[in-house]
């Protein structure tokens, strides 16, 4: 019996060395940081673990308690430290992640805690750096954020600390052409403020996850008012602006429709330089990301926050969104 | 459409700036052909300056036609999202290739923006094709790399400047491409051309003014929110500052107190006077507080015309008439005081602007616990609480504004006055929101934070208590330091995060000693409604010790001795010093 056992374990390790297949995933202050792997990890037996290690968060009492999740679920995972200040370091990371592993691997991405910045960043180097034409995406969704807030402003950031353009989508600027801001919004109005008042854009244009296209009614609909706030404060005390300022929608369950929703938006124009601020969920980001590789001139932007919201960002159910995102040819 | 709208300088037309420009002296000195640094807070009015100086905006607001320039100005916005600022390119800090990519990319953004600007203005003449020929091979010596669209023979032409500005776009692109690779490749060899000042910006300039449609007109270079550099870049710029070319092209650079260095790339440090003149934007701490209110409400004539309201500023801002009526009572018996040989001032008025007010506010409390009933509303006194910043007034007047539009049934009606309950609540609100940004401060510890609320909150208890008292100078907003020498490190950290943050401002005094002059803390008038305190007119200041702060950051109940009935250890009393240094 122990032999058979043994026989299993040991056919077990010889499977995941010779394996060519990756999960990756983002170990950080939310509790839905590794809930797909609680519920799945059995399934995943020939895959390598691989855990990027947010290493802003690692003296939080929540990171300690996920990590503590982790380690209880006995999986034999490789750790690569990654940090939110430092993305140059951070994608040196994943550039050597990349670089030691086989080009035509499978891979899963837990896209889930990454930051919108950090997953745009490992997309976009999995993309450069393999062949690979397909990954597949994990998702679990939040039913509610900032759940212990009793009034319409949740907070899930404060302050801000940089604003910089991501590694990988830098875009193409032209010193002579007006800027086109284009705001993925979440539940950050402020957040967005700022970046607008950085930017001085000419245009602005503000989208949001609308109902048929949101994780559900409630995190719509305070998505909705989050963009009635910062419409009206725009429209009313800042800036003036070529046109007013426009509105679209995108998808957060559907990544290819965010980006069909972007194509609609027409940004190729010539006489702006576009500047794209992602700041909804990571399904919504991995849309831009699609859009961002077909069009080259496109900044891609984050707003470093000071702090964030780690004892109660989100709640969740295990819900999960999955699907296969195909990579273009290059 | 809210009068009070921020406009954005960069987006606006040359009608809609000239609608509501109202100059001074500080758009006097940037008209002269010097270097200039404009620093000031934003809101301040930089961008619009360099706006104004644009040949557009400059010819209709002297209503003069393109021959009559003085000098030609080209305007160069610096972003947090331009190319100069990408993580990619930190890749090459510290290296030799850095400084020189920097220089070349500064090189093509401004030889970009110069042509694209000035393209409209330029006419090809046959006189003219030998100055084109000439810069046309000084630059293709320089080139390492053929480029399809140098070919020189096309430039001999009117589309001159666009095709010299194509040339430009395409090296900046193929710098970009270079840049770009980096994020996923190091040690990558960069093959494109490199440009420099004097190899591409002045020849371009010096033959552009060599052609007979510029007519030798000086050159101005206006960098707006030069902070926004990084450091390298910055010395770049200050390299060009230093070789001091005034005759031919000027440098105008607008900053928000943040520039990073003004050291050049071979390490010297460009100087005062002799390589740039400075201008500050605010009236902060200027003595000449009617200045400021005539110039802000000069600004708001403007609006009121452009958006046809009809009705002068003190009426759409009126005061409480019977606060004023009380006041006036007041103002009345100290004038009768006075004639009665009672007084305490020199003339008439004197001890009636002095007291009014703060016995208005002091009656106010005690028992009756009223203060918060004392009106901060009508033109002046608001004009006084924006503290000098004219974006601060406009934001204030703005949710104003939103306030009552927010209240008409019929959105179209237009707005001819702002009642004082509204301006006094709104103006409380951002007195509220302004103490409560202190916990938003970013990158500083929370031991700071709390250092900096106490040091606000002393200060501004023992202003009020002089407000209420019966001493002869009873209003105060600012502070000096006696013994400014014993400042340590925390002092000088927490005054200083004050500063930067819009709590504090900054003028110089003579010393207490009279050995000298010493530095003046200001606080804003902003806070005024926040501690009850009177924002109009002259106010004097206080010394203190270091003593005194040191105890004033640890505990905000700490009193100045002449506030402290029960004489405890804890209070200093370090005297006052004269009324009228504002």
């Amino acid at each position: 019996m122990i032999n058979k056992m043994k026989r299993h374990y040991l056919m077990d390790m010889e499977m995941k060395i010779m394996s060519n297949k990756y999960f990756l995933f983002c170990l950080s202050y939310e509790e839905r940081c590794i809930a797909y792997l609680e519920k799945h990890y059995d399934k995943l037996s020939d895959f390598k673990f691989c855990c990027f290690s947010n290493k802003s968060f690692q003296d939080k009492p929540e990171f300690v308690a996920n990590r503590t999740k982790l380690e209880n679920l006995s999986l034999s995972t490789k750790e690569f430290d990654i940090c939110i200040g430092d993305p140059l370091k951070t994608i040196d990371v994943f550039i050597s992640f990349i670089n030691s592993i086989d080009s035509t691997s499978e891979i899963i991405i837990d896209c889930t805690t990454f930051t919108h910045e950090h997953l745009l960043m490992l997309l976009k180097t999995i993309y450069e750096l393999t062949e690979l034409t397909m990954i597949k995406i994990v998702y679990t969704q939040a039913i509610e954020y900032d759940n212990f807030s009793t009034n319409e402003h949740h907070w899930l950031s404060k302050g801000i600390k940089d604003i910089r353009t991501i590694i990988g989508f830098n875009g193409n600027y032209y010193p002579d052409k007006k800027t086109h801001f284009v705001g993925m919004l979440g539940f950050e109005d402020e957040r967005m403020v700022t970046a607008i008042e950085a930017i001085e854009p000419s245009i602005i244009s503000i989208g949001i996850a609308i109902k048929q296209e949101s994780v559900n009614e409630g995190v719509a609909q305070k998505n909705l008012n989050v963009a009635e706030n910062l419409t009206n404060k725009l429209d009313d005390t800042f800036y003036s602006i070529d046109s007013e300022i426009s509105k679209f929608d995108f998808s957060a369950i559907n990544a290819y429709k965010t980006k069909e929703s972007l194509i609609k938006l027409d940004l190729l124009d010539n006489e702006y330089n576009c500047v794209i601020f992602p700041m909804n969920n990571k399904i919504s980001t991995i849309g831009l990301f699609l859009y961002a590789l077909e069009n080259d001139n496109l900044q891609v932007c984050y707003v470093e926050p000071y702090e964030y919201n780690t004892v109660s960002y989100s709640s969740h159910n295990y819900d999960k969104i999955e699907f296969t995102l195909n990579l273009p040819k290059k | 459409m809210n009068p009070f709208s921020i406009i954005t300088p960069e987006n606006a037309k040359p009608e809609e700036l000239s609608e509501i420009f109202v100059t001074n002296e500080d758009f006097s000195i940037l008209e002269q052909a010097k270097n200039t640094f404009l620093h000031g807070y934003r809101g301040s009015g930089k961008s619009m300056y360099l706006q104004m100086l644009k040949p557009q905006f400059y010819m209709l607001y002297k209503d003069i036609d393109f021959k009559e320039l003085p000098f030609l100005a080209v305007y160069i916005s610096i972003k947090k999202t331009t190319s100069f600022n990408t993580q990619e390119f930190k890749r090459l800090q510290n290296s030799f290739a850095e400084l020189y990519l920097c220089e070349h990319q500064l090189c093509l953004h401004t030889a970009i923006n110069i042509c694209d600007q000035l393209k409209e203005f330029y006419v090809f003449e046959d006189s003219q094709s030998e100055n084109i020929k000439d810069l046309v091979l000084k630059i293709k010596s320089l080139m390492f790399v053929e480029n399809e669209l140098f070919d020189d023979s096309k430039f001999l032409n009117k589309e001159f400047l666009l095709l010299f500005k194509n040339f430009c776009e395409n090296e900046w692109q193929n710098t970009n491409k270079y840049i770009k690779q980096l994020a996923f490749k190091q040690n990558i060899e960069y093959q494109g051309n490199l440009f420099t000042f004097k190899e591409l910006i002045v020849p371009l300039i010096e033959s552009l003014q060599q052609m007979k449609c510029f007519e030798n007109k000086c050159i101005y270079l206006l960098f707006d929110d030069a902070d926004n550099l990084e450091i390298n870049y910055t010395k770049v710029l200050n390299t060009w500052i230093s070789f001091r070319q005034t005759d031919t092209i000027c440098f105008k650079i607008s900053t928000q107190t943040k520039y990073k260095t003004y050291f050049t790339y071979t390490g010297q440090r460009i100087e005062m006077p002799h390589d740039y003149n400075e201008i500050y934007t605010e009236y902060t701490a200027s003595s000449t507080k009617k200045e400021y209110i005539a110039f802000l409400e000069n600004i708001l004539i403007k609006r009121f015309t452009k958006y046809c309201i009809n009705q002068n500023v003190p009426d759409y801002f009126p005061s409480n008439k019977e606060q004023d009526e009380n006041i006036n009572i007041i103002r009345k018996y100290y004038i009768e005081r006075f004639e009665n040989g009672e007084g305490r001032g020199n003339q008439k008025n004197d001890d009636a602007n002095r007291y009014a007010i703060p016995d208005y506010i002091k009656s106010l409390g005690g028992s009756s616990k009223q203060t918060s009933t004392y009106l901060y509303c009508g033109f002046k006194q608001l004009a006084y609480i924006s503290s000098g910043i004219v974006r601060d007034f406009l934001e204030t007047a703005s949710k104003m504004h939103h306030e009552i539009k927010a209240k008409l049934s019929n959105t179209n009606e237009q707005i001819l006055f702002i009642s004082p309950q509204i301006q006094d609540k709104v103006v409380r609100g951002e007195a509220d929101n302004l103490i409560d940004s202190i916990d938003k401060i970013e990158n500083v510890e929370n031991e700071m934070k709390i250092k900096l609320k106490n040091l606000i909150d002393c200060l501004g208890n023992n202003f009020y208590k002089s407000l209420i008292s019966d001493d002869s100078e009873r209003k105060y907003f600012s502070f000096a330091i006696s013994d400014d020498k014993n400042i340590d490190e925390e002092i000088r950290h927490i005054i200083g995060l004050g500063i930067e943050h819009g709590f504090f401002y900054t003028s110089k005094i003579g010393r207490k000693d009279s050995s000298g002059r010493t530095t003046l803390y200001i606080l804003t008038r902003k806070l005024a409604p926040y501690y009850k305190l009177d924002p109009n007119g002259f106010a004097g200041y206080q010394f203190l010790t270091v003593d005194f702060l040191k105890k004033a950051i640890k505990n905000p109940k700490v009193l100045l001795k002449k506030h402290d009935d029960k004489q405890n250890e804890a209070s200093l009393f370090d005297g006052y010093g004269d009324e009228n240094y504002e």
